[in-house]
């Protein structure tokens, strides 16, 4: 278990790799070869977060007895005596193959530390690490993603002018984020946390001779300051109230005796909800994230789509308990997490389908993954929330890096008006797109489809109660987001070309990590299968990996923390939803740009044509009047009805989800949300220059005031007291 | 009974003080004026420090003296830079920097 | 005139003056080689005040080395590891202010040697005030580096604007010290005493707060806080940054700062109990001081104002603490302390960095950080590091200050506390939207004119960014440094 131990070493390589690439990159290296140390920084964490996870799973299943938790599983909670047992079936059967029963003992996290900090007023404060499953399955995602986007990068900035500035902060992005993930305590959290804000100020405002980047890069760090006062704030009431910075600490304390801090932990909640908001994009402070496309589009990548927005979703995963019992999950039908993450995930994907850009429609779509992830944690789907961020990492960053790459190839545009008919260009980029699509809108057996399902049933199961409301937002996203994605497909891949120029497929160095993503798009789900799936195969035992490693069971299952059963009829309506949404989108475009189109419209009044017409020869020789007088009228009834209903259905929900879509964006996101963001800052502008006006320049102005602000004070003392 | 008239003599050339420090033009009256306030807290000092037999009040009085006079040469040497580089020492006239 | 003849000299512990008498020394020896040797002298001025400030640092090291509290004249003047703590920050406060006006006044054409003298003078003041257990000492430290520095903001003695910052400051100074005196003089008659824990105990046992009390504890804390420019007193403080030289600007935000605040703990923490004045005064001057500083320094363009304002914050968020002396003594004195002491390091860098760029630039508006990055990245990244450190982002070391504050304000507990913990919050943040103006002028703006040539840092200017940087790092990712003088002061101070 070396490397659990040490997992300081993880995040210390790519910052060493920052400090050499700034300081020795340019002189000794020179400057276009400096991605080497890059890349060789990223592998080597990437060999050592698999070591790392590797180790873990061993811990899991043959825990030495040191790794075992004191605390019993069944000890609290009396309505839920069964919780450390309650894994779906397969998993449970597993266990006798396993000899130790993974399951019902509960795995304590590996807590190093290192040092005293620092130790002031009988405050001590150690630095070290803390490893467990969620932090090595973050590991691996962060070393995975940052390892293609730097591969992806060497020719994606080629040339630039800045190239060594952006090797040095991708290595320092990444170390700040793999500090950020494996913290022992919320300091470093909030240290880990302000850091990862810092570098991707930096990365969005890499070309920041254009004024829209520098605004956009402004206004992610301004709207993360915002969240950073809920987060301090929460933060503080977290250790006021326990009394220790640890995580470990608190999370036990909690899970120790549930509900009897409940007043302070509702509040941290609230607070940390905020940051959280700010961090992952979730209404209503999303407003930076689209904007933020700015920045070069692997950075996208990297920082919008796999690791940094995610930092909120893994602080809520990381305290859970703090949100569990402060939002009362377990027991309540609504909560403001969950009622923030669905409302988020169904804005972001009405937003989707407003946007031209084809960099902002996945940012969106990011907002409202993101979103379901909030709402999946909102309803205690925690390891549902957590495996979709685990398959959402692959395909987004794929995703973008395909739209990188289509960029690379239509002569640096994100306008998807100037695109169309690319996939004869690009059928590399195509295809790992069209998987990565098909994995985003949950269509079996790709990734999506596993992850997503088990947040629909766990919003439909919940806890105690169901959560009926986020049933019926998931599902619409599930509907959505398979749409809106096809559209992106069809304006991007399908058509005319309607740029200028010739487009071209992008280079060997980037197709290939666009394949691996696909692969991991493809077979990403295969990590949390639910048993039921495996059975025929033999393979029960493989089933819920996610679950079994990732989930802390030692901290949740105190809380009462349990799981739905698979459902096969839950999971044919995800899917049913996400084909309608592909079909009705197909249906839309072909009707109103397709040249086949036509053709295909008539079918249908061709086979009633047809089947009239049949009709039509069999009465032909005595019934010609009756016949004569039927068909006209069902023919054209049929047609009425083909061209009236069918089409306009199909234009008017197209249609209208456009224009709400755009309506929200333009009123709503642009127009409210920023407006009121604008508004207050003007304020506090025009404040500012109000109480200028005291300062006068004239000093026996100043002496009257100071002497009159002390005469009233006196005055009002002597009164008051 | 003697106390409060010293008091109130305090009070009062402390509040002529002020009045002068906030409403006179002229540096150099300006100047003046904070040495009636110096003065209305050394008559304090002086009546407070026989009330309580202590000399500590006297002595304290003492040091006001001896600090205003470095205080008001150093006023006076400003007025005197003032007047040489803008020939005027209205206080008004000085409101280069504001807001 | 027996009694006169029956003086006798109270005894002297040199060894606790020997930090006092060595600046006295340094500057009296800077006067007479100034004499002496006349234009020749003006080279060796700097290097012989810098010497004299860290000799000073000597005695202090022994006598916190030797551990024993020393108090002379009856516990007026008391050497305690309170006041090494800040007699030492007084001392390298100065030693960066010296490194940081050398050029600066070399290449003004200023009178070199009165300047180092006075500046001596004043810190001397600074040394004494960290000392001061009674009023009449408290009063002869505070006019004893106030006097000297009224002179040090006119410096350019041909510049209007710098006499202009004179004039405000001295008139300022002197009707904010008259108040303050008349509230020492209804103190002293209240209670009979001058000495601050004679005070305490006289103030203690007459119970009821009467008119006059209340009259003379405002007064003086008004006094202080016209000092720390805490408003509504602080008007004098952007007129007087914006004229004065930098280096003198440095000086009055830090130096003069931290002076006032070490007076204000002494009267808050030792003298006066009266909590019932003291804390609601300090929340109302706190959160305006915050509020207001903040919001007008949104709507600066000189850098040098915007900074004033920025420290005006700063201080505001110094004063914090105050506002639960009572609750929570301890944790507030402690913050206080921590934050003056990261304050002066971050605040010094960045006026080091603004003096750098002004060298070269001429300017002091903000359009003149303009595209920094591009020909000095190394003062972008500084000025960066500084900034952070003034806005609380980790790991620059001002978080440790805040996280200190929002500690004290955790430990007073009530509903008073919470609102002014939000108002800090909420400060917090207006605070970052100008921070980042001046990096965004660094990062993204043009270079300002098109001038590209380097930044030549002087080998004083840069050692003095270089200590600056060094602390301000070091005391945020290792508090433990920082907090540890905390505690020493606290310690000492509240005899616990």
């Amino acid at each position: 278990m070396w490397m659990l131990e040490n997992a300081f070493l993880i995040p210390l390589i790519p910052a060493l790799s920052f400090a050499v690439i700034l300081f020795f990159g340019k002189r000794f290296i020179g400057a276009d070869r400096v991605h080497v140390i890059g890349i060789t920084a990223v592998s080597l964490i990437w060999v050592l977060s698999l070591v790392a996870a590797f180790q873990w799973t061993q811990r899991v299943e043959h825990p030495s007895p040191d790794a075992i938790a004191q605390i019993s599983a069944d000890g609290h909670g009396d309505d839920h005596a069964d919780d450390g047992d309650d894994h779906a079936g397969a998993a449970m059967d597993s266990e006798s193959g396993h000899g130790g029963g993974h399951s019902s003992v509960l795995i304590s996290p590996v807590v190093t530390t290192y040092s005293k900090w620092w130790s002031n007023g009988g405050v001590d404060f150690a630095v070290g690490t803390h490893v467990d499953g969620l932090t090595v399955l973050l590991l691996v995602v962060v070393a995975s993603i940052s390892l293609l986007v730097h591969i992806y990068s060497t020719e994606y900035v080629k040339g630039d002018r800045r190239y060594v500035h952006y090797y040095a902060f991708l290595s320092l992005f990444t170390a700040a984020m793999l500090f950020f993930v494996m913290a022992q305590n919320i300091v470093q959290l909030v240290v880990g946390w302000e850091l990862v804000g810092v570098c991707s100020f930096g990365l969005i405002g890499h070309w920041w001779e254009e004024k829209p980047n520098t605004d956009a890069a402004l206004k992610a760090f301004l709207t993360n300051r915002v969240g950073d006062i809920g987060l301090l704030v929460g933060m503080i009431v977290l250790w006021g109230t326990f009394g220790t910075f640890s995580i470990d600490g608190i999370n036990a304390a909690i899970s120790a005796s549930p509900g009897t801090q409940h007043l302070a932990l509702l509040v941290a909640a609230c607070c940390l909800m905020a940051a959280v908001a700010s961090k992952s994009g979730q209404f209503p402070l999303h407003t930076w994230l689209p904007d933020a496309m700015a920045g070069p589009t692997p950075v996208s990548a990297l920082i919008h789509a796999a690791t940094m927005v995610v930092a909120g979703v893994y602080m809520i995963a990381r305290l859970y308990p703090v949100f569990y019992d402060g939002f009362s999950i377990g027991t309540s039908s609504i909560n403001l997490m969950a009622l923030i993450g669905g409302f988020t995930a169904l804005m972001g994907a009405g937003l989707a389908f407003a946007q031209w850009d084809i960099k902002k429609v996945l940012a969106y779509s990011t907002v409202s993954q993101l979103g379901y992830m909030v709402m999946a944690l909102g309803v205690g789907a925690w390891t549902a929330a957590i495996f979709h961020l685990f398959t959402h990492a692959f395909f987004k960053a794929c995703l973008f890096l395909g739209a990188g790459s289509v960029s690379h190839a239509a002569h640096h545009t994100f306008d998807m008006r100037k695109m169309g008919g690319l996939k004869k260009f690009m059928p590399q980029t195509y295809w790992t797109f069209v998987i990565a699509t098909l994995a985003l809108s949950g269509i079996f057996p790709f990734a999506g489809f596993w992850s997503k399902d088990e947040i629909l049933l766990g919003a439909k199961v919940g806890q105690q109660n169901g959560y009926p409301l986020m049933l019926i937002f998931g599902c619409a996203v599930a509907f959505m987001t398979a749409a809106y994605m096809t559209r992106v497909v069809w304006y991007t891949f399908h058509g005319e070309y309607r740029g200028h120029g010739h487009p071209h497929e992008s280079p060997k160095v980037m197709t290939v990590p666009l394949w691996i993503l696909a692969g991991m798009a493809v077979v990403g789900g295969a990590f949390n299968l639910p048993g039921p799936v495996l059975e025929p195969f033999g393979l029960e035992g493989l089933a819920h990996r996610v679950q079994t490693y990732a989930e802390p069971s030692v901290y949740l299952s105190g809380l009462g923390l349990s799981h739905p059963d698979p459902s096969l009829s839950m999971a044919l309506i995800g899917l049913g939803l996400a084909l309608s949404g592909i079909i009705v989108t197909y249906l839309y475009f072909w009707r109103k740009m397709g040249p086949h189109g036509l053709t295909e419209r008539n079918k249908y009044a061709k086979a009633g044509y047809t089947f009239l017409e049949n009709k039509y020869y069999l009465d032909y020789l005595y019934n010609d009047i009756i016949v004569a007088s039927i068909k006209k009228p069902i023919a054209n009834g049929a047609n009425w009805f083909n061209q009236n209903v069918l089409d306009k259905a199909v234009n008017t929900a197209g249609e209208s989800a456009r224009d709400s879509g755009r309506w929200i964006y333009k009123w709503i996101d642009q127009g409210a949300i920023d407006g009121s963001v604008n508004a207050a800052a003007r304020g506090a502008d025009a404040s500012g220059e109000g109480l200028r006006t005291i300062q006068s320049g004239k000093v026996q102005n100043y002496g009257q005031l100071l002497f009159g602000a002390a005469a009233v004070l006196a005055i009002v003392f002597v009164i008051v007291i | 009974m003697l106390l409060n008239q010293f008091l109130i003599l305090g009070a009062v050339l402390f509040c002529i003080g002020v009045y002068g420090v906030l409403a006179r033009k002229n540096a150099v009256m300006v100047l003046m004026s904070i040495e009636l306030m110096l003065n209305a807290v050394n008559i304090n000092m002086v009546a407070f420090g026989f009330q309580h037999e202590v000399v500590s009040g006297q002595v304290f009085a003492l040091f006001i003296i001896a600090v205003a006079a470095a205080e008001v040469g150093v006023g006076l040497a400003i007025v005197l830079l003032l007047y040489r580089n803008q020939t005027s020492i209205d206080v008004e006239d000085f409101d280069l920097m504001k807001g | 005139m027996e009694a006169l003849l029956a003086f006798t000299r109270p005894p002297l512990d040199w060894h606790a003056l020997a930090p006092e008498l060595t600046l006295l020394a340094v500057g009296t020896i800077l006067t007479l080689v100034d004499i002496i040797w006349d234009e020749k002298s003006k080279q060796v001025m700097p290097t012989l005040a810098g010497v004299g400030l860290l000799a000073g640092l000597v005695p202090i090291l022994t006598l916190a080395l030797d551990g024993t509290d020393r108090a002379m004249f009856g516990g007026a003047y008391m050497v305690d590891d309170f006041a090494l703590v800040m007699k030492a920050l007084f001392l390298i406060v100065g030693y960066i202010i010296v490194l940081m006006s050398v050029d600066y006044i070399r290449d003004g054409d200023y009178y070199e040697n009165e300047y180092y003298t006075l500046m001596l003078t004043s810190l001397l003041g600074m040394l004494m005030m960290a000392s001061s257990r009674d009023l009449i000492s408290v009063f002869v430290a505070l006019e004893l580096l106030s006097i000297p520095a009224y002179m040090m903001a006119a410096w350019r003695k041909g510049g209007r604007r710098s006499n202009e910052a004179g004039l405000k400051y001295y008139l300022m100074g002197v009707f904010a010290s008259a108040i303050m005196l008349y509230g020492m003089s209804l103190i002293y008659g209240l209670t009979g005493s001058t000495s601050f824990s004679s005070i305490a105990s006289a103030m203690a046992l007459n119970d009821g707060v009467t008119a006059m009390s209340i009259l003379g504890v405002l007064f003086v804390l008004i006094g202080f806080a016209f000092k720390v420019s805490a408003v509504p007193f602080h008007n004098w403080a952007p007129d007087t940054y914006e004229g004065a030289p930098t280096p003198v600007t440095a000086f009055l935000a830090v130096a003069s700062k931290a002076a006032g605040m070490v007076a204000l703990i002494q009267l808050v923490f030792v003298a006066f109990d009266n909590h019932e004045v003291i804390q609601p005064f300090f929340w109302l001057i706190a959160a305006l001081t915050m509020t207001v500083g903040n919001l007008i320094a949104l709507r600066q363009t000189n850098i040098v104002r915007l900074l004033a304002y920025s420290g005006i914050a700063q201080g505001g968020f110094m004063l914090v603490p105050f506002a639960v002396a009572g609750q929570a003594s301890e944790r507030a004195l402690q913050a206080i302390v921590i934050y003056l002491i990261i304050y002066a390091f971050m605040n010094l860098g960045a006026f080091s960095v603004v003096l750098a760029v002004s060298r070269k630039t001429r300017s002091g508006e903000l359009e003149s950080f303009g595209g920094l990055f591009q020909y000095a990245p190394g003062l972008a990244v500084a000025m960066t590091i500084f900034l952070a450190a003034l806005a609380g982002i980790p790991p620059a070391g001002g978080w440790f200050a805040k996280f200190g504050l929002f500690r004290a304000l955790l430990d007073a507990g009530g509903a008073w506390a919470a609102t002014l913990g939000v108002v800090v919050a909420i400060n917090t943040v207006i605070a970052f939207a100008y921070y980042a103006r001046v990096l965004g002028q660094m990062w993204f703006q043009p270079i300002h004119e098109g001038d590209e040539r380097p930044i030549k840092l002087t080998s004083a200017l840069g050692s003095a960014l270089v200590i600056a940087l060094v602390a301000t790092m070091a005391f945020g990712i290792l508090p433990g440094l920082v907090g540890h003088f905390g505690e020493v002061a606290v310690l000492s101070t509240l005899g616990r």
